[in-house]
């Protein structure tokens, strides 16, 4: 029952996809990468929450509550995409206006378009190319986890590539309009799982937990009232600090990533930009009740494996099996639209950026390649999850947000030559790096920051330099 | 520089044009400055604080909080600019 059920809402997904590809012109880079910004305020808030919340919002969220026993990971996870909200609602709009006038689907296009800068463009497209790979991997950690819950005789490897051809349909099918409509699917299916689950754990509070780990002792306290208390930092000073800084960097930094970028292309004017962003912040409200999902994990530790996979494992305990199936389908959508975005960012990039002198209606056919080459990578390296996966996941933001200083010299109407934008861009990343890597103590401060810092130092150093001379 | 594609149609901006300084300045306050200020600062008042409601720390409920507060205050930047960028 529950994979008949996974079946149905994987099997609804593709349907809506290809449907919405029936609209598509074929042959026009633009409409297949960003539906030619056609999107009204509706179908641009289902595409832009799609690439805002990944299956790391679903299952890592809740995950990394129960894992840690405290709350820093919902701190800066909830304060960073709260504020990302406000800062697109006043930057996106100039970006979209730079975007038509300079006819940018991506961020390297606008960069090297605006600077006038070849040598920009390609180098920010490699550098966003590096930082994108594993994304896409841990997606699939996440989707290889919820499928093989589904109780079938195949395994996670043959699962994963499975869903990377499911993705692939989603992207083959009509790009970002295939995106966006299976994007509202996922979005109505996700608040009914979220709210169906943490419902579930409220009933369940005090009662019995079904099948707990034969074994575990069920404590008594645990049985009546299920109390607990969330952990303090042992070092509270470095941990705030921390805490500050990732949502000092992170919140910028997500409005420039390439998913993000590419679902702003794709809408119709700055007022459809604004009016969904006014609103965008109120979709956070799920994050409570996925909060209560890990704190029933951590009051009933007797019913969790592992602590990371809470969600998974509190929906599988509590909810019928057809429920599961639902959850399930949920999960894998979330990550599959949200890959859509990235792989679609991801093909526009090396089609128009890194490989610029691919003819305009070869464009669609290697963004497709790439594409297929990214999750066949991403599939691979997600069955061998290891230290490796946190550290990048980490450097995504140490490089990304080096982009920014470049991207606000455009908003600010400030052309600069490439030269010193390429040398902030080299010393900031240089500088997180090592700062990354460095047995240092940094009080707490993420490296993305003091490497920002960096980045700007370089950036005017040059500039007044030139100017004088 | 060399452009691989066709140009693109640039199609016209349907917005009015920008707002009077003073409502710019008051935009920015009410949809950046708020919201900003009211996560940032009294995180490290609260992060570490013994408090909690219904067994949630008070910074997690007080950002649960901000959620709405933000909502408002994107859509009172967007009436006072009556819509224009």
């Amino acid at each position: 029952m529950r994979a008949v059920f996974f079946l149905i809402v994987i099997a609804f997904a593709i349907g809506l996809a290809l449907f919405a590809g029936r609209q598509v012109q074929k042959g026009d880079p633009r409409a297949f990468f960003v539906a030619r910004g056609r999107f009204g305020a509706l179908l641009f808030f289902f595409v832009f929450v799609g690439e805002t919340y990944s299956i790391g919002s679903m299952l890592g969220f809740p995950g990394g509550i129960a894992a840690q026993g405290r709350v820093d990971v919902a701190l800066w996870f909830t304060a960073y995409i709260l504020l990302a909200f406000p800062i697109g609602y006043l930057l996106y709009p100039r970006l979209w206006r730079l975007g038509q006038e300079c006819g940018a689907i991506t961020l390297p296009d606008l960069l090297g378009r605006y600077h006038g800068s070849v040598l920009l463009e390609r180098m920010s497209g490699a550098l966003l190319l590096g930082l994108m790979l594993p994304l896409g991997t841990m997606q699939f950690i996440g989707l290889t986890d919820a499928l093989s819950r589904l109780g079938l005789p195949l395994p996670p490897f043959l699962l994963a590539l499975l869903s990377a051809g499911v993705a692939l349909v989603f992207v083959m099918g009509a790009g970002m309009r295939g995106a966006a409509m299976t994007a509202m699917l996922k979005d109505g299916l996700v608040v009914l799982i979220i709210l169906g689950v943490a419902l579930a754990a409220m009933l369940h509070w005090t009662g019995h937990v079904p099948g707990h780990i034969p074994g575990q002792a069920i404590t008594g306290g645990e049985q009546r009232t299920a109390l607990f208390r969330f952990r303090q930092a042992p070092h509270p000073v470095p941990s705030c600090i921390a805490i500050l800084t990732i949502i000092l960097v992170q919140a910028p930094g997500f409005c420039i990533a390439p998913q993000t970028v590419a679902a702003l292309f794709s809408a119709r004017d700055p007022h459809t930009i604004r009016r969904a962003q006014i609103w965008m912040p109120l979709y956070l409200l799920l994050f409570p009740f996925l909060l209560v999902i890990a704190m029933f994990g951590l009051a009933h530790p007797s019913a969790m494996q592992r602590p990371d996979q809470v969600f998974l494992t509190v929906a599988t305990r509590l909810l019928p099996d057809w429920a599961v199936g639902l959850v399930l389908g949920g999960v894998a959508l979330t990550a599959l639209v949200w890959l859509g975005g990235v792989c679609l960012s991801l093909g526009a990039i090396v089609a128009r950026n890194i490989l610029p002198d691919v003819p305009q209606e070869r464009q669609r056919r290697t963004g497709l390649v790439v594409i297929v080459l990214y999750l066949v990578l991403s599939v691979l390296t997600s069955l061998s999850p290891g230290l490796l996966i946190v550290t990048l996941n980490r450097l995504f933001y140490v490089g990304l947000i080096q982009l920014l200083p470049a991207t606000l010299l455009c908003v600010m109407g400030r052309r600069t030559a490439s030269l010193p934008i390429l040398c902030g861009i080299g010393a900031g990343i240089l500088g997180g790096l090592a700062l990354s890597f460095a047995p240092m103590a940094l009080g707490g401060v993420t490296p993305a920051l003091p490497a920002l810092m960096a980045n700007v130092l370089v950036l005017v150093a040059i500039m007044k330099t030139a100017s004088r001379a | 520089m060399p452009d691989p594609v066709l140009p693109e149609p640039v199609l016209p901006d349907p917005v009015l044009p920008e707002p009077a300084p003073h409502i710019r300045h008051a935009r920015l306050f009410l949809a950046l400055i708020v919201p900003a200020i009211a996560v940032l600062v009294p995180m490290p008042f609260l992060y570490g604080s013994e408090r909690a409601v219904c067994g949630v720390p008070v910074a997690l409920v007080w950002l649960f909080c901000c959620i709405p507060l933000t909502t408002l205050c994107l859509y009172l930047a967007e009436r006072l600019s009556g819509g224009n960028a």
